[in-house]
């Protein structure tokens, strides 16, 4: 709507408010001078009002005689800006004069009475108290062991055959004897997790000097699970064994005239 | 297996022997089972009955069937053995059974025990012997191990196709397989309600990922969550009452808790900017793994089923999806979908140990584990092959026991006794 319109509509909406309010009062009140003043007064107000108002409707039309600006995104910007010569400007300084540069001369100590210390030799360590040619002996002594000699073995401490350590370890609990080693796993010795028993075979082979395996037999056996277990282990060494054989040691050749026994242990889950 | 103190090499006292070695075995490994076929009487079914419970012994993450070309004991009914004859073998224990018009009589023997079964047991049949033998080696399962067996089980899973999916549920061993869901749109994400009755799943028959549930059997499904945005990944809670899954109703995909009975509310559990999906439930009820990748990629992390702040327990790999918790009480294991190099194979983690066990490798995409309901197989879906079942302690081969494009696999609960 044009703000013309409101410029318009504004004095006339007033009078004829002042109007009915005249009336009202006249009707009120014989006195016509005292209404007469009190409509005086209150169009004066609306005068400066609506010039007021209408002056401030007419500043905020535009070129084309429309009030409606157009949204902030369709509007061009435009950047723009006068070029001021500046001047610099820096925090507040301190003014100090710098020192006269000064000239020293070669060879010359300021101190005239100075006394200069005769260079120092550092290569040279201050010699140790007591310190002899000969203590270097003592040396070889102090830090060499006494049995640092080419000989870390020692002497053995256990005998062949005695199994709680023998001559390839000296762990508390040992692989036992490699040729035992191989016994074992060509035994492939396996306990089904399902398996139902308490006992602990013991099986024997008698080992013959070639390797062989001759016979077997059982010095304990149990009723469940675990004799089927080893009674498979003892079977599938003496096949293996008899089809490839190992010959003994000279070392364990004593077994081969005795029963070599295994006995069979399952771990606790 | 090791060697420890031995004593007396010169075998003075221990009479004729030279030397005793210890022998420490470890009970590890599967239990060498032979199960031979029975030819006398009714061929037909006494082959059947062999073939299913190989396969189910195969399965159960205890035995190793024996191939039954080296057996040298007679094929006969007679519910008897001859125990050298079966060591020779190689078989720890033998199975026999006789079948009869309308029942089967089965045995169990410990080659160590003698001619004597540890175990035997009469079972009325009618017609089809499948479930039969399957209640029986689930009497076996027990015998060894004290836990039931979950043969007789089943598995529903996600079939794709083109353009839809649907969701079939099937016997454990494949058999017996049938569609749940009877639509024409796109059914993800089946979940199997702890008392087997009912199966969750996210369907777009209405267009939004809504949740619904159907009876085990099939039939018509009830919509249980229908948030606006995502309804998916459905995990009942160990006592049925509840469910978890992700819902996106604010936006972004969160990890819920609604009543099973209704769908409502109960609480939200996770609140982070990243993507929170696939809820899996502690055994006791107590936590849920889920899939976030709040740390970068997606990685598995656990927090209480109350709420509260979630940790991350996956380490390896900057890719893991998909958990699910070991049924087995008092252990802490998650199977999970994590990708090594260009593949997807499936790995559990032990969470008190934090050790980590392969149950694939080098064996195609693998994905979406579920646990058996008793703890000892994960089933999971190879991309374009089907449904595989492994053992949970990653040893032994995976077996297919359903062939087609599958997905989103889960395991039902235990078998009625």
């Amino acid at each position: 709507m044009s703000p013309w319109f409101y410029i318009g509509i504004i004095p006339v909406l007033s009078l004829l408010v002042i109007h009915l309010m005249w009336m009202s009062d006249a009707k009120a009140s014989p006195d016509r001078s005292h209404g007469a003043h009190h409509v005086i007064g209150v169009v004066i107000v609306l005068v400066v009002l609506v010039t007021a108002t209408g002056w401030q409707i007419v500043t905020s039309i535009g070129d084309d005689g429309s009030d409606h600006k157009p949204p902030l995104q369709e509007m061009q910007t435009i950047e723009a800006s006068l070029a001021v010569k500046k001047t610099k400007v820096t925090q507040p300084q301190k003014h100090f004069k710098e020192p006269d540069p000064v000239l020293k001369k070669e060879g010359v100590s300021h101190d005239e009475n100075k006394k200069v210390d005769p260079p120092k030799d550092e290569k040279k360590d201050p010699p140790k108290p007591n310190q002899k040619p000969e203590d270097i002996k003592d040396l070889e002594h102090k830090f060499h062991h006494p049995n640092d000699e080419d000989d870390p073995a020692g002497k053995p401490v256990t005998n062949i055959g005695d199994f709680n350590g023998n001559e390839h370890g000296f762990a508390t609990e040992t692989k036992g004897d490699p040729y035992f080693q191989q016994l074992l796993a060509d035994m492939q010795y396996t306990v089904p997790a399902a398996s139902k028993d308490e006992g602990t075979p013991v099986g024997c082979i008698h080992l013959t000097p070639d390797g062989k395996i001759p016979e077997t037999m059982f010095m304990e056996q149990t009723t469940g699970d675990y004799q089927t277990a080893a009674d498979l282990a003892l079977k599938q060494l003496q096949k293996t064994r008899n089809a490839n054989p190992i010959e003994v040691p000279d070392k364990l050749k004593p077994l081969t005239t005795k029963w070599l026994c295994f006995k069979f242990t399952v771990a606790a889950q | 297996m090791g060697v420890s103190a031995t004593a007396h090499a010169d075998g003075d006292d221990t009479g004729s022997a030279g030397a005793v070695i210890n022998v420490n075995g470890k009970k590890t490994g599967l239990y060498p089972i032979a199960v031979p076929t029975v030819t006398e009487g009714d061929a037909a079914a006494g082959k059947q009955v062999a073939e299913i419970a190989s396969f189910d012994f195969s399965v159960a993450g205890v035995f190793k069937v024996l191939d039954p070309t080296s057996f040298l004991d007679t094929q006969s009914a007679a519910l008897s053995i001859d125990p050298q004859k079966w060591k020779d073998v190689g078989a720890f224990g033998v199975m026999k059974y006789k079948v009869s018009g309308d029942a089967i009589d089965f045995a169990l023997f410990d080659v160590a025990k003698g001619t004597k079964p540890v175990l035997t047991d009469h079972l009325a049949r009618k017609g089809d012997v499948r479930p039969v033998v399957h209640k029986w080696c689930n009497e076996v399962v027990k015998y060894y191990t004290g836990e039931p067996g979950f043969f007789g089980s089943k598995i529903v899973f996600t079939a794709k196709g083109k353009p839809n999916s649907s969701i079939v549920a099937m016997d454990f061993d494949g058999a017996n397989a049938y569609s749940v869901s009877h639509n024409n749109s796109v059914n993800i994400l089946p979940s199997w309600s702890p008392s087997g009755g009912q199966i969750a799943y996210t369907s777009f028959m209405r267009d939004n990922p809504d949740l619904y549930v159907a009876a085990a059997g099939g039939g018509r499904p009830k919509r249980l969550s229908a948030q606006r945005g995502m309804n998916t990944g459905a995990a009942w809670s160990p006592d049925g009452s509840k469910i978890a899954l992700t819902l996106s109703k604010d936006g972004n995909p969160e990890i819920y808790i609604i009543n099973a009975s209704d769908g409502s509310v109960v609480r939200r559990i996770t609140n982070d900017k990243a993507i929170d999906t696939s809820p899996a439930w502690s055994p006791d009820g107590s936590q849920l793994a889920f899939v976030s990748d709040r740390n970068g990629g997606p990685q598995i992390f656990v927090v209480s089923s109350s709420g509260g702040s979630a940790r991350q327990v996956s380490t390896n790999g900057n890719y893991n999806t998909t958990p699910t918790w070991s049924p087995k009480a008092g252990k802490h294991v998650i199977a999970y979908t994590t990708r090594d190099g260009g593949s997807y194979d499936i790995v559990t983690l032990d969470l008190d140990s934090n050790t980590m066990t392969r149950i694939t490798q080098n064996e195609g995409q693998n994905e979406e584990p579920a646990f058996a309901p008793n703890g000892r197989a994960i089933a999971f879906a190879r991309d374009g092959q089907g449904v595989f079942i492994a053992n949970a302690d990653g040893s032994g081969k995976a077996v297919k026991v359903w062939s087609g494009s599958a997905t989103g696999v889960d395991w039902g609960p235990l078998p009625a006794p």
